[in-house]
Protein backbone atom coordinates (compact mmCIF):
# COMPACT_ATOMS: atom_id res chain seq x y z
CA UNK A 1 0.00 0.00 0.00
CA UNK A 2 2.80 2.07 0.64
CA UNK A 3 3.58 3.30 -3.11
CA UNK A 4 0.03 5.06 -2.96
CA UNK A 5 1.39 7.94 -0.96
CA UNK A 6 -0.67 10.14 -0.90
CA UNK A 7 -3.90 9.17 -2.29
CA UNK A 8 -6.61 8.95 -0.18
CA UNK A 9 -8.04 5.81 1.85
CA UNK A 10 -10.43 5.73 4.06
CA UNK A 11 -13.34 7.82 5.29
CA UNK A 12 -13.28 8.68 8.37
CA UNK A 13 -16.59 9.49 10.46
CA UNK A 14 -15.96 12.94 9.94
CA UNK A 15 -16.57 12.86 6.33
CA UNK A 16 -12.63 13.66 6.05
CA UNK A 17 -9.88 11.14 4.19
CA UNK A 18 -7.06 9.54 5.58
CA UNK A 19 -4.26 9.28 3.04
CA UNK A 20 -2.52 5.84 2.52
CA UNK A 21 0.60 7.52 3.89
CA UNK A 22 -1.14 8.43 6.85
CA UNK A 23 -3.28 4.89 7.12
CA UNK A 24 0.02 3.03 7.56
CA UNK A 25 1.67 4.77 9.65
CA UNK A 26 -1.98 4.71 11.88
CA UNK A 27 -2.34 0.63 11.34
CA UNK A 28 1.89 0.24 11.83
CA UNK A 29 1.18 2.85 15.81
CA UNK A 30 -2.13 0.66 16.55
CA UNK A 31 -0.10 -2.58 15.74
CA UNK A 32 2.47 -1.72 17.91
CA UNK A 33 0.53 -0.87 20.67
CA UNK A 34 -0.84 -4.52 20.46
CA UNK A 35 2.36 -6.04 20.25
CA UNK A 36 3.57 -4.34 23.73
CA UNK A 37 -0.23 -5.14 24.99
CA UNK A 38 -0.39 -9.03 24.06
CA UNK A 39 3.08 -11.05 24.63
CA UNK A 40 3.84 -13.89 22.91
CA UNK A 41 3.12 -15.85 19.90
CA UNK A 42 -0.51 -15.05 17.73
CA UNK A 43 -3.68 -14.29 19.40
CA UNK A 44 -6.92 -14.16 18.40
CA UNK A 45 -8.26 -10.41 19.08
CA UNK A 46 -12.23 -9.56 18.94
CA UNK A 47 -13.22 -6.38 17.31
CA UNK A 48 -16.40 -4.71 17.18
CA UNK A 49 -16.59 -0.90 16.85
CA UNK A 50 -19.30 1.68 16.11
CA UNK A 51 -18.33 2.37 13.40
CA UNK A 52 -16.46 0.57 10.31
CA UNK A 53 -13.79 3.22 10.35
CA UNK A 54 -12.46 2.16 13.50
CA UNK A 55 -13.75 -1.03 12.59
CA UNK A 56 -11.37 -1.16 9.82
CA UNK A 57 -7.87 0.72 11.61
CA UNK A 58 -8.13 -2.34 14.43
CA UNK A 59 -8.53 -5.50 11.89
CA UNK A 60 -5.54 -4.04 9.83
CA UNK A 61 -3.74 -3.45 13.06
CA UNK A 62 -4.55 -6.55 14.24
CA UNK A 63 -3.40 -8.29 11.21
CA UNK A 64 -0.50 -6.15 11.08
CA UNK A 65 1.04 -7.48 14.54
CA UNK A 66 0.57 -10.92 13.30
CA UNK A 67 -2.67 -11.80 15.52
CA UNK A 68 -6.21 -13.57 13.99
CA UNK A 69 -9.70 -11.30 13.81
CA UNK A 70 -12.46 -12.31 15.10
CA UNK A 71 -14.76 -9.05 13.73
CA UNK A 72 -18.20 -8.66 15.56
CA UNK A 73 -21.03 -5.96 14.92
CA UNK A 74 -23.22 -4.79 18.02
CA UNK A 75 -26.17 -5.32 15.34
CA UNK A 76 -25.38 -9.31 15.57
CA UNK A 77 -27.24 -8.64 19.55
CA UNK A 78 -26.12 -9.30 22.41
CA UNK A 79 -26.79 -13.31 23.06
CA UNK A 80 -25.18 -13.97 19.29
CA UNK A 81 -21.90 -11.84 20.28
CA UNK A 82 -21.70 -13.33 23.61
CA UNK A 83 -21.94 -16.95 21.57
CA UNK A 84 -18.95 -15.92 19.32
CA UNK A 85 -17.08 -14.24 22.42
CA UNK A 86 -17.48 -17.28 24.22
CA UNK A 87 -17.00 -19.84 21.36
CA UNK A 88 -13.93 -18.19 20.20
CA UNK A 89 -12.44 -17.05 23.63
CA UNK A 90 -10.02 -14.16 22.54
CA UNK A 91 -7.35 -12.94 23.91
CA UNK A 92 -8.59 -9.57 23.66
CA UNK A 93 -11.98 -7.46 22.86
CA UNK A 94 -11.24 -3.78 21.05
CA UNK A 95 -14.59 -2.36 21.30
CA UNK A 96 -16.13 1.09 22.11
CA UNK A 97 -19.05 0.05 23.03
CA UNK A 98 -20.12 -0.97 26.95
CA UNK A 99 -20.16 -5.05 27.36
CA UNK A 100 -19.16 -4.97 31.29
CA UNK A 101 -23.00 -6.54 31.59
CA UNK A 102 -22.18 -9.07 28.93
CA UNK A 103 -21.09 -12.12 31.66
CA UNK A 104 -18.75 -13.55 29.59
CA UNK A 105 -14.50 -13.87 30.02
CA UNK A 106 -11.90 -13.55 28.02
CA UNK A 107 -9.66 -16.28 28.11
CA UNK A 108 -6.13 -14.75 28.81
CA UNK A 109 -4.63 -17.96 29.04
CA UNK A 110 -2.57 -19.38 26.19
CA UNK A 111 -4.15 -21.14 23.72
CA UNK A 112 -2.51 -22.89 20.74
CA UNK A 113 -4.01 -21.86 17.52
CA UNK A 114 -4.69 -24.14 14.83
CA UNK A 115 -2.65 -22.53 12.25
CA UNK A 116 -0.05 -20.12 12.21
CA UNK A 117 -1.62 -18.81 9.12
CA UNK A 118 -4.97 -18.01 10.58
CA UNK A 119 -6.07 -15.01 9.65
CA UNK A 120 -9.95 -14.19 10.15
CA UNK A 121 -12.37 -16.22 12.00
CA UNK A 122 -15.67 -15.44 10.48
CA UNK A 123 -18.86 -16.05 12.24
CA UNK A 124 -21.53 -17.76 9.95
CA UNK A 125 -24.54 -19.52 10.30
CA UNK A 126 -24.67 -23.42 10.00
CA UNK A 127 -27.31 -25.50 8.94
CA UNK A 128 -28.74 -25.34 12.16
CA UNK A 129 -28.75 -21.94 12.85
CA UNK A 130 -26.17 -21.82 15.37
CA UNK A 131 -23.07 -19.66 14.47
CA UNK A 132 -19.42 -21.42 13.02
CA UNK A 133 -16.23 -19.94 13.14
CA UNK A 134 -15.19 -20.27 9.60
CA UNK A 135 -11.35 -20.16 9.94
CA UNK A 136 -9.43 -18.35 6.59
CA UNK A 137 -6.07 -18.11 6.05
CA UNK A 138 -4.03 -15.42 5.18
CA UNK A 139 -3.46 -17.38 2.31
CA UNK A 140 -7.31 -17.90 2.05
CA UNK A 141 -7.71 -14.21 1.67
CA UNK A 142 -4.79 -13.22 -0.57
CA UNK A 143 -5.73 -15.87 -3.53
CA UNK A 144 -9.39 -14.63 -3.52
CA UNK A 145 -8.03 -11.07 -3.93
CA UNK A 146 -6.39 -12.08 -6.71
CA UNK A 147 -9.50 -13.65 -8.18
CA UNK A 148 -11.43 -10.55 -7.43
CA UNK A 149 -8.90 -8.32 -9.37
CA UNK A 150 -9.04 -11.08 -12.13
CA UNK A 151 -12.85 -9.19 -12.96
CA UNK A 152 -14.02 -6.04 -10.57
CA UNK A 153 -10.76 -4.19 -11.23
CA UNK A 154 -10.95 -1.44 -9.44
CA UNK A 155 -8.28 1.04 -9.65
CA UNK A 156 -7.06 4.72 -7.78
CA UNK A 157 -9.72 6.60 -9.75
CA UNK A 158 -12.23 4.55 -7.86
CA UNK A 159 -14.15 5.54 -4.65
CA UNK A 160 -15.72 2.42 -3.31
CA UNK A 161 -18.97 2.55 -1.12
CA UNK A 162 -18.72 -0.18 1.79
CA UNK A 163 -22.33 -0.34 3.15
CA UNK A 164 -22.41 -3.87 5.14
CA UNK A 165 -20.84 -4.30 8.18
CA UNK A 166 -17.00 -5.57 7.95
CA UNK A 167 -17.78 -8.94 9.58
CA UNK A 168 -19.44 -9.97 6.43
CA UNK A 169 -16.76 -11.99 4.81
CA UNK A 170 -17.69 -10.26 1.12
CA UNK A 171 -16.61 -6.61 2.72
CA UNK A 172 -13.96 -7.83 4.60
CA UNK A 173 -12.38 -9.61 1.50
CA UNK A 174 -14.65 -8.35 -1.55
CA UNK A 175 -14.16 -4.77 -0.29
CA UNK A 176 -12.43 -3.33 2.12
CA UNK A 177 -9.24 -5.37 1.44
CA UNK A 178 -9.51 -5.59 -2.20
CA UNK A 179 -9.79 -1.77 -3.06
CA UNK A 180 -6.76 -1.17 -0.60
CA UNK A 181 -5.01 -3.49 -2.80
CA UNK A 182 -5.83 -1.28 -5.75
CA UNK A 183 -5.09 2.50 -4.53
CA UNK A 184 -9.29 2.93 -4.38
CA UNK A 185 -10.54 5.45 -1.80
CA UNK A 186 -13.05 3.75 0.37
CA UNK A 187 -16.40 5.26 1.90
CA UNK A 188 -18.11 3.68 4.55
CA UNK A 189 -22.02 4.06 4.95
CA UNK A 190 -22.75 3.92 8.65
CA UNK A 191 -26.94 4.84 8.51
CA UNK A 192 -29.97 3.60 8.55
CA UNK A 193 -30.56 1.40 4.75
CA UNK A 194 -33.00 3.45 3.46
CA UNK A 195 -32.55 3.23 -0.35
CA UNK A 196 -33.21 7.04 -0.22
CA UNK A 197 -30.68 7.89 1.94
CA UNK A 198 -27.94 5.79 0.07
CA UNK A 199 -28.74 7.05 -3.21
CA UNK A 200 -27.92 10.57 -1.50
CA UNK A 201 -24.65 9.46 -0.33
CA UNK A 202 -23.60 8.17 -3.37
CA UNK A 203 -24.84 11.46 -4.97
CA UNK A 204 -22.68 13.66 -2.81
CA UNK A 205 -19.82 11.80 -2.33
CA UNK A 206 -19.09 10.93 -6.25
CA UNK A 207 -18.61 6.85 -5.19
CA UNK A 208 -17.91 5.22 -8.66
CA UNK A 209 -18.55 1.79 -6.75
CA UNK A 210 -20.06 -0.18 -4.34
CA UNK A 211 -21.84 -3.83 -3.83
CA UNK A 212 -24.92 -4.61 -2.27
CA UNK A 213 -28.02 -6.94 -2.38
CA UNK A 214 -30.56 -7.47 -4.83
CA UNK A 215 -33.17 -6.10 -2.32
CA UNK A 216 -31.60 -3.02 -1.60
CA UNK A 217 -31.15 -2.09 -4.92
CA UNK A 218 -34.70 -2.52 -5.99
CA UNK A 219 -35.69 -1.03 -2.94
CA UNK A 220 -33.40 2.58 -4.67
CA UNK A 221 -34.92 1.67 -7.74
CA UNK A 222 -38.15 1.61 -6.37
CA UNK A 223 -37.68 4.95 -4.34
CA UNK A 224 -35.39 6.83 -6.54
CA UNK A 225 -36.56 5.39 -9.99
CA UNK A 226 -35.41 8.93 -11.49
CA UNK A 227 -32.24 9.23 -10.13
CA UNK A 228 -28.70 10.42 -12.14
CA UNK A 229 -25.70 8.70 -10.57
CA UNK A 230 -22.97 9.80 -13.31
CA UNK A 231 -20.31 8.85 -11.48
CA UNK A 232 -21.19 5.37 -10.79
CA UNK A 233 -19.46 2.63 -13.03
CA UNK A 234 -19.87 -0.68 -10.91
CA UNK A 235 -22.33 -2.42 -8.87
CA UNK A 236 -21.74 -5.83 -7.66
CA UNK A 237 -24.67 -7.51 -6.61
CA UNK A 238 -24.51 -10.75 -4.00
CA UNK A 239 -25.61 -12.09 -0.94
CA UNK A 240 -28.88 -13.46 -2.50
CA UNK A 241 -30.76 -14.83 -5.47
CA UNK A 242 -31.08 -12.14 -8.47
CA UNK A 243 -33.85 -12.79 -9.93
CA UNK A 244 -33.64 -12.91 -13.94
CA UNK A 245 -36.47 -10.70 -14.53
CA UNK A 246 -35.06 -7.98 -12.35
CA UNK A 247 -31.85 -7.83 -14.47
CA UNK A 248 -33.26 -5.99 -17.28
CA UNK A 249 -35.12 -3.69 -15.01
CA UNK A 250 -31.71 -2.55 -13.14
CA UNK A 251 -29.98 -2.11 -16.51
CA UNK A 252 -32.64 0.33 -17.38
CA UNK A 253 -32.34 1.85 -13.93
CA UNK A 254 -28.45 2.55 -14.54
CA UNK A 255 -27.81 2.08 -18.22
CA UNK A 256 -23.87 3.78 -17.48
CA UNK A 257 -22.94 1.01 -14.51
CA UNK A 258 -21.68 -2.64 -15.05
CA UNK A 259 -23.08 -4.60 -12.80
CA UNK A 260 -21.76 -7.55 -11.72
CA UNK A 261 -23.91 -10.52 -10.40
CA UNK A 262 -21.55 -12.24 -8.06
CA UNK A 263 -21.46 -15.45 -6.06
CA UNK A 264 -19.66 -17.15 -2.56
CA UNK A 265 -19.84 -18.12 0.51
CA UNK A 266 -17.66 -17.33 3.97
CA UNK A 267 -16.11 -20.64 3.98
CA UNK A 268 -14.65 -19.63 0.31
CA UNK A 269 -13.40 -16.12 1.64
CA UNK A 270 -15.88 -15.82 -0.08
CA UNK A 271 -15.73 -14.70 -3.82
CA UNK A 272 -16.77 -18.15 -6.07
CA UNK A 273 -18.24 -17.30 -9.06
CA UNK A 274 -18.79 -13.85 -11.19
CA UNK A 275 -21.04 -13.04 -14.04
CA UNK A 276 -19.26 -10.37 -16.36
CA UNK A 277 -21.61 -7.47 -17.00
CA UNK A 278 -21.63 -8.46 -21.00
CA UNK A 279 -23.95 -10.92 -19.98
CA UNK A 280 -25.71 -9.47 -17.00
CA UNK A 281 -28.86 -9.10 -19.33
CA UNK A 282 -28.41 -12.50 -21.75
CA UNK A 283 -27.90 -14.60 -18.82
CA UNK A 284 -30.01 -13.01 -16.37
CA UNK A 285 -29.79 -14.78 -13.04
CA UNK A 286 -26.79 -16.82 -13.45
CA UNK A 287 -23.61 -16.42 -11.01
CA UNK A 288 -21.51 -16.77 -14.08
CA UNK A 289 -18.40 -18.55 -13.79
CA UNK A 290 -15.68 -19.30 -11.45
CA UNK A 291 -12.71 -17.23 -10.54
CA UNK A 292 -9.65 -18.06 -12.46
CA UNK A 293 -7.88 -19.79 -9.58
CA UNK A 294 -11.52 -21.66 -8.45
CA UNK A 295 -12.72 -24.66 -9.70
CA UNK A 296 -16.20 -26.17 -9.41
CA UNK A 297 -18.67 -28.96 -10.07
CA UNK A 298 -22.28 -29.86 -9.96
CA UNK A 299 -22.56 -33.20 -8.01
CA UNK A 300 -26.27 -35.46 -7.77
CA UNK A 301 -26.93 -37.20 -4.46
CA UNK A 302 -25.04 -40.27 -5.89
CA UNK A 303 -22.07 -38.25 -6.10
CA UNK A 304 -21.51 -38.19 -10.00
CA UNK A 305 -20.79 -34.84 -11.92
CA UNK A 306 -24.23 -33.76 -13.41
CA UNK A 307 -24.70 -33.35 -17.49
CA UNK A 308 -25.91 -29.56 -18.25
CA UNK A 309 -29.21 -28.51 -17.14
CA UNK A 310 -29.12 -30.77 -14.11
CA UNK A 311 -29.52 -29.80 -10.49
CA UNK A 312 -27.12 -30.62 -8.18
CA UNK A 313 -25.24 -29.38 -5.49
CA UNK A 314 -22.38 -26.93 -5.96
CA UNK A 315 -19.07 -28.46 -5.07
CA UNK A 316 -16.03 -25.82 -4.49
CA UNK A 317 -12.13 -26.34 -4.20
CA UNK A 318 -9.26 -23.36 -4.43
CA UNK A 319 -7.10 -21.79 -2.77
CA UNK A 320 -9.86 -19.59 -1.08
CA UNK A 321 -11.08 -22.81 0.52
CA UNK A 322 -11.49 -22.60 4.19
CA UNK A 323 -9.06 -23.95 6.57
CA UNK A 324 -11.98 -25.84 8.91
CA UNK A 325 -14.70 -24.24 11.35
CA UNK A 326 -13.68 -23.70 14.62
CA UNK A 327 -13.35 -26.04 16.68
CA UNK A 328 -14.06 -28.65 13.79
CA UNK A 329 -11.04 -29.04 11.41
CA UNK A 330 -12.36 -31.59 9.86
CA UNK A 331 -16.15 -30.74 8.93
CA UNK A 332 -18.43 -32.97 7.06
CA UNK A 333 -18.50 -30.30 4.03
CA UNK A 334 -14.82 -30.40 3.22
CA UNK A 335 -13.84 -33.31 1.14
CA UNK A 336 -10.97 -33.73 -0.30
CA UNK A 337 -10.37 -30.28 -0.63
CA UNK A 338 -13.69 -29.92 -2.22
CA UNK A 339 -16.39 -27.79 -0.20
CA UNK A 340 -19.92 -28.97 -0.44
CA UNK A 341 -21.76 -25.53 -0.41
CA UNK A 342 -25.36 -27.03 0.37
CA UNK A 343 -26.56 -24.57 -3.20
CA UNK A 344 -28.34 -26.24 -5.59
CA UNK A 345 -27.76 -25.53 -8.91
CA UNK A 346 -27.21 -26.05 -12.47
CA UNK A 347 -24.73 -25.40 -15.29
CA UNK A 348 -26.09 -23.96 -18.60
CA UNK A 349 -24.40 -25.57 -22.20
CA UNK A 350 -22.13 -22.11 -22.03
CA UNK A 351 -21.52 -23.28 -18.46
CA UNK A 352 -22.77 -20.47 -16.89
CA UNK A 353 -24.09 -21.26 -13.38
CA UNK A 354 -27.02 -20.44 -11.88
CA UNK A 355 -27.89 -20.84 -7.89
CA UNK A 356 -31.59 -22.63 -7.66
CA UNK A 357 -31.97 -22.95 -4.35
CA UNK A 358 -30.63 -24.80 -0.95
CA UNK A 359 -29.91 -28.16 -0.14
CA UNK A 360 -31.09 -27.58 3.36
CA UNK A 361 -34.25 -25.85 4.34
CA UNK A 362 -32.22 -22.26 4.44
CA UNK A 363 -34.26 -19.40 3.70
CA UNK A 364 -32.32 -15.99 2.70
CA UNK A 365 -34.43 -13.19 3.23
CA UNK A 366 -33.51 -9.71 1.73
CA UNK A 367 -29.72 -10.93 2.19
CA UNK A 368 -30.66 -12.51 5.65
CA UNK A 369 -30.16 -16.07 6.36
CA UNK A 370 -33.09 -17.42 8.18
CA UNK A 371 -33.38 -21.20 9.74
CA UNK A 372 -36.44 -22.45 9.43
CA UNK A 373 -35.67 -25.30 12.48
CA UNK A 374 -34.91 -22.67 14.66
CA UNK A 375 -38.28 -20.66 14.22
CA UNK A 376 -40.23 -24.16 13.91
CA UNK A 377 -38.59 -24.74 17.92
CA UNK A 378 -39.37 -21.60 19.27
CA UNK A 379 -43.16 -21.90 17.92
CA UNK A 380 -43.16 -25.58 19.23
CA UNK A 381 -42.40 -24.91 22.67
CA UNK A 382 -45.99 -22.51 22.59
CA UNK A 383 -48.83 -24.65 23.85
CA UNK A 384 -51.18 -23.66 20.98
CA UNK A 385 -49.19 -24.64 18.12
CA UNK A 386 -48.99 -28.63 17.61
CA UNK A 387 -47.36 -28.86 14.51
CA UNK A 388 -45.28 -25.84 11.91
CA UNK A 389 -43.27 -25.81 8.92
CA UNK A 390 -41.42 -22.56 8.05
CA UNK A 391 -40.45 -22.55 4.48
CA UNK A 392 -39.20 -19.86 1.64
CA UNK A 393 -41.11 -18.80 -0.94
CA UNK A 394 -39.59 -17.00 -3.76
CA UNK A 395 -39.99 -13.26 -4.09
CA UNK A 396 -38.90 -10.88 -6.80
CA UNK A 397 -37.54 -8.32 -4.27
CA UNK A 398 -36.54 -10.24 -1.43
CA UNK A 399 -34.92 -13.31 -3.18
CA UNK A 400 -37.74 -15.24 -0.33
CA UNK A 401 -40.00 -14.78 2.02
CA UNK A 402 -41.07 -16.37 5.14
CA UNK A 403 -44.09 -18.72 5.15
CA UNK A 404 -45.31 -20.27 8.09
CA UNK A 405 -47.52 -23.17 7.85
CA UNK A 406 -48.89 -24.13 12.19
CA UNK A 407 -51.98 -26.88 12.92
CA UNK A 408 -52.94 -26.52 16.72
CA UNK A 409 -55.57 -25.93 19.35
CA UNK A 410 -58.68 -25.81 17.76
CA UNK A 411 -59.98 -22.47 16.64
CA UNK A 412 -56.20 -21.36 16.04
CA UNK A 413 -56.47 -18.29 14.61
CA UNK A 414 -53.49 -16.67 11.57
CA UNK A 415 -54.13 -13.37 14.14
CA UNK A 416 -53.10 -15.38 17.37
CA UNK A 417 -50.26 -17.14 15.23
CA UNK A 418 -48.32 -13.39 14.26
CA UNK A 419 -48.99 -12.64 17.88
CA UNK A 420 -47.05 -15.71 18.85
CA UNK A 421 -44.67 -15.25 16.41
CA UNK A 422 -44.05 -11.49 17.48
CA UNK A 423 -43.82 -12.40 21.16
CA UNK A 424 -40.79 -15.22 20.37
CA UNK A 425 -39.19 -14.47 17.49
CA UNK A 426 -36.56 -11.97 16.16
CA UNK A 427 -37.45 -9.71 14.03
CA UNK A 428 -35.38 -10.90 11.49
CA UNK A 429 -37.67 -14.19 11.90
CA UNK A 430 -41.41 -13.53 11.18
CA UNK A 431 -43.02 -14.78 9.17
CA UNK A 432 -44.17 -12.84 6.00
CA UNK A 433 -47.17 -15.25 5.42
CA UNK A 434 -49.38 -17.26 8.00
CA UNK A 435 -51.17 -20.29 7.17
CA UNK A 436 -53.28 -22.00 9.58
CA UNK A 437 -54.43 -25.93 9.44
CA UNK A 438 -56.77 -28.22 10.99
CA UNK A 439 -56.27 -31.50 11.73
CA UNK A 440 -52.77 -31.58 11.70
CA UNK A 441 -50.18 -31.49 8.98
CA UNK A 442 -49.61 -34.03 6.03
CA UNK A 443 -47.27 -37.04 6.77
CA UNK A 444 -45.65 -39.20 4.49
CA UNK A 445 -45.17 -43.02 5.26
CA UNK A 446 -42.97 -42.99 8.23
CA UNK A 447 -44.67 -39.99 9.85
CA UNK A 448 -42.72 -37.35 8.78
CA UNK A 449 -43.76 -33.99 7.43
CA UNK A 450 -43.69 -33.66 4.26
CA UNK A 451 -42.38 -29.84 2.82
CA UNK A 452 -42.68 -30.00 -0.49
CA UNK A 453 -46.77 -30.93 -0.67
CA UNK A 454 -47.47 -28.09 2.43
CA UNK A 455 -46.27 -26.39 -0.38
CA UNK A 456 -48.34 -27.69 -3.03
CA UNK A 457 -51.19 -28.02 -1.57
CA UNK A 458 -51.82 -24.64 0.83
CA UNK A 459 -50.19 -22.43 -1.48
CA UNK A 460 -51.46 -23.67 -4.83
CA UNK B 1 -58.98 7.99 12.48
CA UNK B 2 -57.69 10.81 10.32
CA UNK B 3 -57.17 9.78 6.91
CA UNK B 4 -53.28 9.51 6.75
CA UNK B 5 -53.40 6.85 9.77
CA UNK B 6 -55.95 5.11 8.01
CA UNK B 7 -53.84 4.91 4.75
CA UNK B 8 -51.08 3.53 7.04
CA UNK B 9 -53.40 1.04 8.75
CA UNK B 10 -54.74 -0.48 5.42
CA UNK B 11 -50.95 -0.91 3.92
CA UNK B 12 -49.78 -2.59 6.63
CA UNK B 13 -52.53 -5.20 6.72
CA UNK B 14 -52.01 -5.66 3.10
CA UNK B 15 -48.62 -5.87 3.48
CA UNK B 16 -47.73 -8.07 6.72
CA UNK B 17 -49.11 -11.11 8.42
CA UNK B 18 -51.09 -11.96 10.84
CA UNK B 19 -52.39 -8.36 11.22
CA UNK B 20 -56.00 -7.33 12.68
CA UNK B 21 -57.54 -3.83 12.13
CA UNK B 22 -58.30 -3.44 16.06
CA UNK B 23 -54.62 -4.36 16.93
CA UNK B 24 -53.34 -1.72 15.35
CA UNK B 25 -53.62 2.09 16.33
CA UNK B 26 -51.82 5.55 16.17
CA UNK B 27 -49.86 4.66 19.71
CA UNK B 28 -48.64 1.00 17.93
CA UNK B 29 -44.87 0.51 18.43
CA UNK B 30 -43.72 -0.74 14.88
CA UNK B 31 -40.96 -2.99 15.78
CA UNK B 32 -42.15 -4.22 19.42
CA UNK B 33 -45.93 -4.66 18.93
CA UNK B 34 -46.71 -5.17 15.08
CA UNK B 35 -43.35 -6.37 14.51
CA UNK B 36 -42.36 -4.23 11.59
CA UNK B 37 -38.22 -4.13 11.95
CA UNK B 38 -36.16 -2.08 10.12
CA UNK B 39 -36.01 -4.30 7.18
CA UNK B 40 -39.56 -3.79 6.87
CA UNK B 41 -39.73 -0.16 7.75
CA UNK B 42 -37.78 0.54 4.68
CA UNK B 43 -40.32 -1.70 2.57
CA UNK B 44 -43.24 0.15 3.96
CA UNK B 45 -41.81 3.86 3.43
CA UNK B 46 -40.92 2.63 -0.26
CA UNK B 47 -44.31 0.76 -0.85
CA UNK B 48 -45.88 3.82 0.75
CA UNK B 49 -43.86 5.83 -2.03
CA UNK B 50 -45.04 3.88 -4.62
CA UNK B 51 -48.77 3.37 -3.72
CA UNK B 52 -49.02 7.35 -3.31
CA UNK B 53 -46.98 8.38 -5.85
CA UNK B 54 -44.77 10.86 -3.17
CA UNK B 55 -41.50 11.21 -2.25
CA UNK B 56 -39.91 11.20 1.44
CA UNK B 57 -37.21 13.32 1.63
CA UNK B 58 -34.59 11.91 3.26
CA UNK B 59 -34.50 14.36 5.94
CA UNK B 60 -37.62 12.49 7.05
CA UNK B 61 -36.14 9.17 6.64
CA UNK B 62 -34.88 9.02 10.79
CA UNK B 63 -35.78 5.53 12.16
CA UNK B 64 -35.23 7.01 15.38
CA UNK B 65 -38.41 9.28 15.05
CA UNK B 66 -40.25 6.34 13.25
CA UNK B 67 -41.33 4.20 16.36
CA UNK B 68 -44.81 4.59 16.07
CA UNK B 69 -47.84 4.14 13.74
CA UNK B 70 -48.61 7.67 14.45
CA UNK B 71 -45.13 8.58 13.44
CA UNK B 72 -45.22 7.49 9.77
CA UNK B 73 -49.29 8.71 9.57
CA UNK B 74 -47.85 11.99 10.76
CA UNK B 75 -44.96 11.92 8.05
CA UNK B 76 -47.58 11.12 5.55
CA UNK B 77 -49.87 14.63 6.31
CA UNK B 78 -46.60 16.35 6.00
CA UNK B 79 -46.56 15.09 2.55
CA UNK B 80 -50.47 15.06 1.75
CA UNK B 81 -50.71 18.95 2.71
CA UNK B 82 -47.83 19.55 0.35
CA UNK B 83 -49.07 17.78 -2.58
Amino acid sequence: MSHFGDLPALTQPDGTTVSYRNLISLVEKHAESLKSEIIGGPKRIAIMYNHPFQQAISILSALAAGHQVVPLTIHYGRERCRFILSDSRPEMLLSDHDVRDWEFTIDESTTEVPSKDLAFLLYTSGTTGRPKGVMLSHQNIISNLIGIESYFSLSEQDRLLIIRPLTHASALTGELLYALTQGACIDFYSGALFPAKIVSHLQATSCTALCLTPTLIYQMMRSRPKVKLPNLRKIAISGERLHSNMALQLQNYLPHVQFFNVYGLTEASPRVCYLHPDFFVSKAGSVGVPLPNVEVKIVSNSGDICPNGVIGELFVRGPNVMIGYWGEPSPRNLMDGWLCTGDLAYMDEDHFIYIVGRKDDMIIRGGVNVYPAEIEQVLLTHPLVHEVIVQGEPDPWYGQKICITVAGEPGLSEQEVAHICRMYLEPYQRPDRIFVVEGGLEKNAVGKTVRKRITDSIHG
Amino acid sequence: MDHATQTVVEFILERFAGLVPEEITKDSLLKDELGIDSLRIVELLVGLEEKLNITFDESDLNPDALVTVGDVSNLLQKYERVR
